[in-house]
C-alpha cells in the first residue's frame, strides 16, 4: 500500500467516525425526555384549568348580566306601554263601550285597585278606540297571572286579555285632580264618573307577590300625565 | 417549535373569544343603564309637565337637581327650563339623568299658557 492510499484511508475512517457521532447526538436530541413531557403536560394543564375557569367566570357574568338586561326591558317596555295608553286616554268612549273609572279597592273592600278607560293609543287590538281595563288576576281558572291589560273594542266583544306583570300582586292607583295649578292638591285614590274631566295625572305603584320580585323598573312608581282630550 | 405555534393560536382564539364576550357584556350593561336612565328621565318629564306656568318659569329646587329613591339611588337627575325665544307659552326642557357611568339627555318643549287668573290659597 502506497502512502498516499493509507492518508486516504485514514480520512475515510475520520469522516465515518464524525457522521456516526453527528447522528447519534441528532437521536438524542429529537425526542423529549419523560421530565419535558411531564413538565409539558402540568404547564399545559395548569392553563387548561386557568382558561377554563375564566371562562365560566366570563360565561356566568355574561349570563347574570343578560339577564339584568332583559328585566330592565320588561320593565322598561310595561312602563313606556302603560304611559303611552294612559297618554291616549278619554274620558268617555266615543263608540260608548266605556268611560273612565279609577276604583279604590279599599273603598270597594277589594285587596287591590282598578282602572278602566277608553284610549285612543295604539294597542294590541290595533283599532281606533279600546277599553282598556287595568286589574290584578287572582282568578285561578283563567291562565293570566299578575297585572293583566283586558282590551274591547265594542260591549259586545269578547275580551282580549294580556299578561303584563305576572309577578305583581297588588295594584294601587291614585289620581291628581286637575284644577289649573299643583299648588295644595293632593292626590286621590280613586276616579269615579261622573267626573267631568280626566285626572291630571295617574300615579300606578305595582307590589310584588309574597317571596317574589318585580323587574327593577316596576318598583319605582309610573306617573303619567294625561293627555287633553276629554 | 409545532407546540408553540399551536399553543399561540390556542390562545389568540382564547383572547378574541374573551374580548368579544367583554365587549358583550359592556353593550349589555350600558343597554340597561340607558333602559333604566331613559325610564327616570321620563318621569322627571312627567313631573315637570305637572308644573303650572309660574313653576315651570322658575323651577323649584327640588325639582332642577336631584338623586332618585331606591332602588335608583346610584342615578341623579339634573333639569334645565327655558321660555322659547319668540313663542307664547312654550318652554323648552332638558332632563338629564346620569348614573353608572352613563348619561342621558331628554329634551322636549312644553306648552303652558299663562294663566289669566289664578286661584289663591283661600279659594277665592
Amino acid at each position: 500500500m502506497s502512502g498516499r492510499a493509507g492518508r486516504n484511508r485514514l480520512r475515510g475512517i475520520r469522516v465515518c467516525d464524525e457522521v456516526r457521532r453527528t447522528t447519534s447526538e441528532r437521536n438524542r436530541r429529537a425526542g423529549f425526555t419523560l421530565l419535558e413531557v411531564l413538565v409539558g403536560l402540568i404547564i399545559a394543564s395548569i392553563a387548561l384549568t386557568a382558561g377554563f375557569s375564566t371562562l365560566t367566570f366570563v360565561g356566568d357574568r355574561a349570563r347574570a348580566a343578560e339577564t339584568a338586561t332583559l328585566q330592565a326591558l320588561e320593565g322598561a317596555t310595561t312602563r313606556a306601554l302603560l304611559v303611552d295608553w294612559l297618554a291616549g286616554a278619554r274620558g268617555r268612549s266615543p263608540n260608548r263601550a266605556g268611560s273612565f273609572q279609577g276604583h279604590d279597592g279599599e273603598a270597594q273592600g277589594l285587596d287591590t285597585d282598578e282602572l278602566i278607560f277608553p284610549t285612543t293609543a295604539r294597542t294590541p287590538l290595533h283599532v281606533p278606540n279600546t277599553l282598556v281595563r287595568l286589574y290584578i288576576d287572582e282568578d285561578k281558572e283563567t291562565p293570566e297571572r299578575g297585572l293583566v291589560a283586558e282590551m274591547i273594542e265594542r260591549l259586545q266583544d269578547e275580551p282580549r286579555r294580556f299578561e303584563l306583570v305576572p309577578s305583581a300582586a297588588r295594584l294601587v292607583l291614585r289620581y291628581l285632580p286637575d284644577m289649573g295649578g299643583t299648588a295644595g292638591i293632593e292626590w286621590v285614590d280613586g276616579w269615579l264618573m261622573p267626573q267631568t274631566r280626566l285626572p291630571r295625572a295617574v300615579e300606578i305603584v305595582l307590589e310584588p307577590a309574597q317571596g317574589d320580585s318585580l323587574p327593577l323598573l316596576l318598583r319605582y312608581p309610573i306617573r303619567i300625565t294625561m293627555g287633553t282630550l276629554q | 417549535m409545532e407546540a408553540v405555534v399551536a399553543l399561540a393560536i390556542i390562545g389568540l382564539v382564547a383572547i378574541g373569544l374573551l374580548s368579544a364576550t367583554g365587549a358583550q357584556m359592556r353593550a349589555a350593561s350600558k343597554a340597561r343603564v340607558l333602559l333604566t336612565a331613559r325610564a327616570l328621565a321620563e318621569d322627571r318629564l312627567s313631573a315637570l309637565e305637572l308644573l303650572d306656568y309660574a313653576a315651570l318659569a322658575d323651577v323649584p329646587d327640588s325639582l332642577a337637581t336631584g338623586t332618585f329613591a331606591a332602588p335608583f339611588e346610584s342615578f341623579s337627575w339634573t333639569v334645565r327650563i327655558e321660555p322659547m325665544e319668540d313663542e307664547y307659552d312654550l318652554f323648552g326642557a332638558e332632563v338629564i339623568v346620569s348614573g353608572n357611568g352613563e348619561s342621558f339627555p331628554l329634551r322636549t318643549l312644553i306648552h303652558m299658557p299663562k294663566p289669566v287668573f289664578q286661584m289663591t290659597e283661600t279659594g277665592q
